[in-house]
């Protein structure tokens, strides 16, 4: 769009060292399913729109849920902005006993939807400016 | 023309166990790479094809192979295409490489980029398939990596032999009269259809895994009912699916057996088989749910139950 803002191009290297972060301060609660495999489920709050304060007034305590799997729950687990997405890759390989591109694949498509949520944001670090 | 010889270990167990490695197996060609390495984009078929490796930061090596025109002189094919890939100058730093099954190759060369980062080229001739390989590694530093670790284990199928096949973590042994037709590989949900000529007697092979994460999903028969979902036009279940056993990879695994019968309208359209044959087994030693579909049971079975082989040479 005219005035979005221009969304820097990554590298591959660079978007695996991409360490995401909360954007949402909401507690997983974990729902308890076969073999251990616990899925989760998260309340976050709903925020007024901009652009719609006035036409559409939310509810002060309104809400949505977002129900996670098991893999979407270690995930999002493993997200603290400390863990870098490469990181996150191998933990769930391990822990799935998954090879790489099995577990990468699904957790940046899951990354990515994420973000789209607005429930994970990750920091890119500003250029430095040059003295002139 | 210099040459270099490659040390080869003969055990293909011990190439396996040496370090962390998986086999990758497709159309007839068969190698080691290591773990983190994986097929990104395959295409192709035994005639012509091509297979790009990668890890999760860069491409890593890029295989292509093309039936060999019977009377062309495989020095001057491998002339022609190392100067068509690597340039005219560098082409005459190319020299020859000794394989380690020497009679399996009409000809092999190297080029070996002198200044890395920058690609190492293999060219290769192989006479059991009549084929010509041609391998790209992308060389970050001055290693050893193409020559000393992945041609040393790269080897080809006769043409008209039956094909082991291997990749990400499924691995299956089809016979000789067996093509692959098609294929899905999404992460953890791995298919491969195999079929005779002309696209008859179509068996697909299907893994998904976790089976853990699988069968918290739905149970066995759920996604046995998944699977013939597509073909709810053409056939309908003649019974509820009934409990059976198949011997994979040495192991007893138990699972179910469903059949579907042609829809009676459909008696007219004789290129749709007439039964099909749908086998659920979950295997609880790999972590797997492994589903297959055949019109021929015997040949199902027989496919199914070389699942898993190349885990079994580690």
């Amino acid at each position: 769009m005219l005035f979005n803002k221009k969304q820097p191009q990554l590298s591959a290297e660079q978007a695996l060292g991409l360490k995401p972060m909360r954007l949402v301060e909401a507690e997983m609660q974990r729902v308890q399913g076969v073999d251990d495999n616990a899925g989760g489920l998260l309340t976050v709050k709903l925020r007024q729109p901009k652009w719609g304060r006035r036409l559409f007034r939310l509810p002060e305590h309104a809400t949505k849920t977002f129900e996670f799997d098991s893999i979407g729950t270690f995930v999002w687990e493993n997200i603290d902005g400390k863990t870098s997405v490469e990181q996150i890759i191998k933990r769930l390989s391990k822990r799935y006993d998954l090879n790489l591109r099995e577990a990468q694949v699904p957790t940046l498509s899951f990354l990515q939807t994420l973000i789209k949520k607005g429930l994970v944001g990750v920091p890119l670090e500003k250029a430095k400016k040059e003295p002139v | 023309m210099k040459t270099q010889n490659v040390k080869s270990t003969t055990d293909p167990r011990l190439r396996i166990a040496n370090c962390n490695r998986q086999l990758l197996a497709w159309q007839g060609w068969q190698l080691l790479i290591p773990n983190d390495w994986n097929p990104v984009k395959v295409e192709g078929d035994f005639d012509d094809g091509s297979l790009l490796i990668a890890d999760m930061h860069a491409a890593r090596l890029g295989l292509r192979w093309r039936k060999a025109a019977k009377t062309a002189d495989p020095a001057k094919w491998a002339d022609r295409a190392m100067r068509a890939e690597v340039g005219k100058l560098a082409a005459s730093e190319v020299s020859d490489l000794a394989m380690p099954q020497a009679s399996a190759w009409r000809i092999s060369r190297l080029y070996t980029e002198p200044e890395p980062p920058g690609r190492d080229v293999w060219m290769g001739w192989s006479e059991p398939s009549g084929r010509v390989m041609e391998i790209v590694y992308h060389a970050q530093a001055r290693d050893n990596v193409l020559a000393g670790d992945v041609l040393t284990t790269l080897a080809d199928t006769t043409r008209g032999e039956p094909l082991a096949w291997s990749i990400f973590d499924l691995s299956v042994k089809t016979p000789a009269k067996l093509s692959l037709q098609w294929f899905k590989l999404n992460a953890g949900d791995l298919s491969l259809a195999f079929s005779e000529k002309r696209g008859r007697k179509l068996s697909v092979v299907r893994q998904i895994g976790p089976a853990s994460l699988a069968l918290a999903r739905q149970p066995l028969d759920g996604w046995m009912s998944q699977q013939r979902h597509p073909l709810r036009k053409l056939y309908r279940p003649m019974s509820k699916p009934e409990p059976t056993v198949l011997g994979v990879g040495g192991q007893k695994l138990e699972g179910l057996r469903a059949t579907l019968s042609r829809k009676r309208r459909l008696w007219w359209l004789w290129v749709v088989a007439k039964r099909l044959v749908l086998l659920g087994l979950h295997d609880p030693a790999r972590k797997r749910l492994l589903i297959g579909q055949s019109e021929d049971e015997q040949v199902l079975r027989d496919l199914m139950a070389s699942i898993g082989w190349a885990k079994g040479t580690e």
